[in-house]
């Protein structure tokens, strides 16, 4: 410490230290005001009168789903593509979801049949509520 | 290829290392001896800028330039986002800070001639650059949405509009059409964060350029003569790597952390969003007070002539001076006893622009002042 | 004595002036027994009443106009009769004359007997036998407001008068002849007679208040009757007085305009149902709908309704706790009734603090700016909850009612959540001091580094 060019080493390193310090902070604050916050889940109510051949469209925050009255109980499914998000259509002809981007193709289900997508369909949660049913997700 | 290979490839090609070694042997040249802890003004400035920069990005992410968003979204910055209110308390009290420290630093620069020749574009863009942050504050003070914004705005563009000759043309263009509107909120936007920001950055590179170029001026040297010319550098003091660098460092920490402390305590509040009738008592920032006080006198018509174009003469005329004062003040004397009539003019304006200032903020109020309530008419006079 | 010699005096005008009635015979008396004896032929029929042939008296010359037509009237009888001329301009009778409707009114309709040629009796309304006298006023209006064809040309209900007639008002006044019962102008101007759907009118909702409590908040008019005379002044202080704007009930809403009675008790519950949907279904169907009290010495029994707990006038929600002042009425203390009641009466006194604790948290975060649209529509839908859980307390079942205030609960949080975040509480500013530090430290070292 004694010796000049030992101090000017330690007050550089100190002051570099101090600079990034005093980037990081300012870059993390920048940032926590920037994080998008976690958006609670959303819940849509599709009356049971407005299904039409057993299905209907709905949105959730803005992005649709679609709700299917099976046998086995309702199914909503995201039409959101696992792949790289553009939109499904149902294909009557095909039993088919069928991606418009990519030209992915999903089941009834939601399951993949071909092309890229790497999941299936993302299913949403549906509850009874007497004259409609009511989809979260 | 090595590390040093992709270096010594992009030299070739880009020739950085002989700008960066030209750089480097002008900021080691060694300052006038008198540069001590003046250039911390500048830091600070730079300091706050940059702080404006950082403030307006984050704000911007969040800002939504449309009349039916506009409002909401910046109660949604002050309210929701994580220290939105900081962001946004920040970057409005930095439009203060920034033209008190650049009129600061002119004052500064007048007063020890460093304005004089080689520098006077130093000057020049300097001023310029305060024009830009005047016209950022100007713009800025709009995209709240607010109902007082939405009618200084309004004001703001009549004025314009009756400038001498361009004045109905830039009106217009301005506005994107005859009234303030969604098209002006738009248009003030894209000025205050692409147009103005970008103007900024080119005049605050030409002007941090022609300061590594010519130097900082030399003190009030013995032989006024010899302070003549881009040699006239008196050499002996420190150079501007690291010695000064690191004191206009330390004005931007200081100019940064007061800014933030005023900032954290003060934070805006909500105002009603545009929509509203015009308020009572409407009134500019601090520093267009003086303008906004001149125009008041300005008659109807002068010489049948519109009054107010007219008048605007006088404003228009004194900008002009003031960014081209080295033009102006061309005598190569530094030292104050040398320059008695420049001081003395300057000195005038000053007092003017203070008194029409005074006159500005007192005017149409009522103030407690020394223990007395006092009321002033619209032209500051106590009634 | 005083009139005999007014009758002759104006006999001898009469005489004097000339000769009408050479070929008028008969239309003198009325005249004289008039209201205007001292009228001349000539103020009303202009010509010439001093020019000896028939012809000169009729001259058109001599402005003779014969029998003034409906609309001459009010010219004529406007020069002294300002302020009734006036008003009649402004009424549905000139309207209804100027699209040539003949039932429409004019001076003469109500003043002038029948008997003889219209208007040469015209009568004070002071002397009983005028037909616009308070005794005669229905018998006038019914005239034209009980000719079904006429009423529906103008789109007014022909059964009003005789509506009134079997009320106990039109009692009062027709078959008492009782000196303080209201006939038709004393609710519907005499002159003006503005519809009851302008707002002029004091037979017009937002005044029926004002027009009925004239007499029905006198203790002095009310007392021979029997009646309370509070009750004006009750329902002035009541939500449906304050609600007149959104179509709630004004005296005649309940009552009737014209044949204006007391409802009978078993019509209450349907009446109030017409608006208080939910709440009257509730209580239907719950054991209150079922309940019957016998009063303990006549025997009479009788059903509950509304008024048991709110009042007829007043119509207020109970004040909570309203356990012990409503239910306590018919529930011992002590019995499982009284303590559903006393649930249910603090299920609603929360349920309504929260709504409007959340209702000021809405207001704040609209005053600072925010639209709030999701926390706004939520809190829809609670005041939507709100009104449900009202009508269900009808039903007086106390498990109901907690299962909604649960419900309720679980989304007045969420709300509460979502709109607490638009109205931050006070920064925390705990970091200056170490910005401060940090900022002064780093200065030090910028200091000794560039002596160094």
């Amino acid at each position: 410490m004694d010796s000049p060019a030992t101090r000017r080493d330690f007050l550089g390193l100190a002051l570099g230290a101090w600079a990034t310090t005093a980037a990081a902070g300012a870059a993390a604050a920048a940032g926590v005001s920037l994080w998008p916050r976690e958006e609670p889940p959303a819940t849509a109510r599709v009356g049971k009168s407005a299904l039409k051949d057993g299905r209907a469209t709905g949105s959730l925050r803005g992005v649709p789903f679609v709700l299917v009255a099976a046998p086995a109980g309702p199914l909503a499914l995201s039409l959101v593509c696992t792949h790289a998000r553009c939109l499904v259509k149902w294909n009557e002809g095909e039993r088919r979801y069928v991606c418009p981007c990519h030209r992915g193709t999903f089941d009834a289900e939601g399951r993949v049949v071909s092309g890229p997508p790497p999941a299936p369909l993302k299913r949403l949660a549906v509850t009874d509520a007497g004259d409609a049913w009511e989809v979260t997700g | 290829m090595s590390w040093r290979g992709l270096l010594d490839g992009l030299d070739v090609r880009l020739g950085w290392r002989e700008a960066r070694a030209r750089a480097a042997a002008e900021l080691a040249r060694p300052q006038p001896a008198r540069a001590g802890w003046g250039v911390a003004l500048g830091g600070a400035a730079l300091g706050v800028l940059g702080l404006e920069a950082l403030s307006g990005l984050v704000l911007a992410a969040h800002y939504r330039a449309s009349p039916e968003s506009a409002h909401a979204s910046v109660a949604a910055i002050r309210d929701t986002v994580p220290l939105g209110w900081l962001w946004l308390s920040v970057h409005a009290w930095g439009t203060h800070a920034l033209v008190a420290l650049a009129l600061l630093q002119a004052a500064k620069v007048f007063i020890s001639g460093a304005h004089k020749r080689p520098r006077e574009l130093t000057w020049v863009a300097g001023a310029l650059v305060l024009f830009a942050v005047l016209g950022l504050a100007v713009t800025g003070h709009l995209l709240p949405w607010t109902n007082e914004a939405f009618w200084s705005t309004s004001v703001r563009l009549g004025h314009v509009e009756s400038a001498p000759l361009a004045g109905p043309a830039a009106a217009r263009l301005l506005r994107g059409g005859d009234d303030v509107g969604a098209a002006t909120l738009s248009r003030f936007y894209i000025l205050h964060v692409a147009v103005l920001p970008a103007l900024l950055a080119a005049l605050l590179a030409l002007h941090l350029r022609l300061v590594r170029r010519l130097g900082l001026a030399p003190g009030v040297p013995a032989d006024e003569e010899a302070a003549r010319g881009h040699a006239a550098c008196s050499e002996g003091g420190a150079a501007w790597l690291p010695q000064l660098a690191l004191r206009a460092a330390a004005g931007a920490a200081v100019a940064v952390a007061a800014l933030l402390t005023v900032a954290a305590l003060h934070p805006p509040g909500p105002a009603a969003a545009a929509g509203g009738p015009t308020p009572a008592g409407l009134r500019p920032e601090w520093f267009f007070l003086a303008l906004f006080q001149f125009l008041k006198l300005a008659p109807a018509r002068v010489a049948g002539l519109p009054g107010e174009s007219v008048a605007q003469l006088v404003p228009l005329l004194a900008v002009a001076a003031f960014a081209l004062l080295p033009f102006l003040d061309r005598s190569p004397a530094r030292r104050l006893s040398a320059r008695k009539l420049s001081l003395a003019v300057v000195a005038a304006c000053v007092f003017a622009w203070g008194a029409l200032t005074v006159l500005g903020a007192v005017s149409d109020r009522e103030l407690r002042l020394f223990g007395k309530t006092r009321a002033f008419d619209t032209y500051g006079r106590p009634r | 004595m005083k009139r005999l010699l007014l009758l002759l005096a104006a006999a001898a005008a009469t005489a004097e002036a000339g000769t009408c009635t050479d070929c008028h015979p008969g239309v003198e008396e009325p005249v004289l027994a008039s209201a205007h004896p001292q009228t001349s032929c000539t103020d009303c029929h202009n010509g010439d009443d001093t020019a000896a042939e028939m012809t000169d008296a009729h001259a058109t010359e001599k402005k003779f106009i014969g029998r003034p037509k409906a609309l001459e009237w009010a010219a004529m009888c406007g020069d002294c009769h300002r302020e009734a001329a006036q008003a009649w301009t402004a009424s549905p009778h000139l309207d209804a004359l100027r699209k040539g409707d003949p039932a429409g009114a004019t001076c003469v309709s109500c003043h002038a007997a029948a008997a003889t040629p219209s208007g040469h009796s015209l009568a004070d309304c002071g002397d009983a036998g005028a037909p616009s006298a308070r005794l005669q006023v229905a018998a006038t209006c019914a005239k034209c407001h009980a000719d079904g064809a006429a009423m529906a040309r103008s789109g007014v209900r022909a059964d009003a008068v005789e509506l009134y007639g079997k009320g106990p008002h039109g009692h009062n006044v027709l078959e008492e002849k009782a000196a303080d019962g209201p006939s038709c102008v004393d609710c519907h101007d005499a002159h003006a007679s503005p519809r009851s759907s302008d707002p002029a009118s004091a037979a017009h909702p937002s005044r029926q208040a004002q027009t009925c409590g004239r007499c029905h908040g006198d203790e002095k008019v009310m007392k021979p009757h029997g009646l309370s005379h509070g009750l004006v002044a009750k329902y002035e202080g009541s939500p449906h007085a304050r609600g007149l704007d959104s179509g709630a009930p004004s005296c005649a809403g309940c009552h009737g305009p014209h044949l204006v009675r007391v409802p009978p008790v078993t019509e209450i519950v349907a009446h109030c149902g017409r608006c208080h949907e939910g709440p009257a279904r509730e209580f239907a169907a719950g054991p209150h709908g079922k309940a019957v009290r016998t009063d303990p010495q006549t025997g009479e029994a009788t059903p509950m309704s509304c008024e048991d707990c709110h009042g007829a006038h007043g119509a207020r929600r109970p004040e909570s706790p309203w356990a012990a002042r409503s239910c306590g009425k018919c529930h011992a203390a002590g019995t499982p009734a009284l303590a559903d009641g006393e649930r249910l009466s603090s299920i609603s006194a929360d349920t309504r603090a929260d709504l409007v604790r959340l209702h000021g948290l809405l207001e704040r975060a609209r005053a600072r700016g925010h639209q709030a649209g999701e926390g706004c529509e939520a809190l829809a839908a609670l005041d939507g909850a709100w009104q449900d859980m009202s009508a269900l307390a009808h039903g007086v079942s106390a498990e109901a009612g907690a299962m909604a205030r649960t419900a309720f609960v679980r989304d007045a949080k969420a709300v509460e959540e979502s709109l607490g975040r638009l109205v931050p509480g006070p920064r925390d500013l705990r970091w200056l001091p170490a910005m401060w530090a940090f900022v002064l430290a780093g200065v030090v070292l910028m200091w000794r580094k560039s002596r160094a």
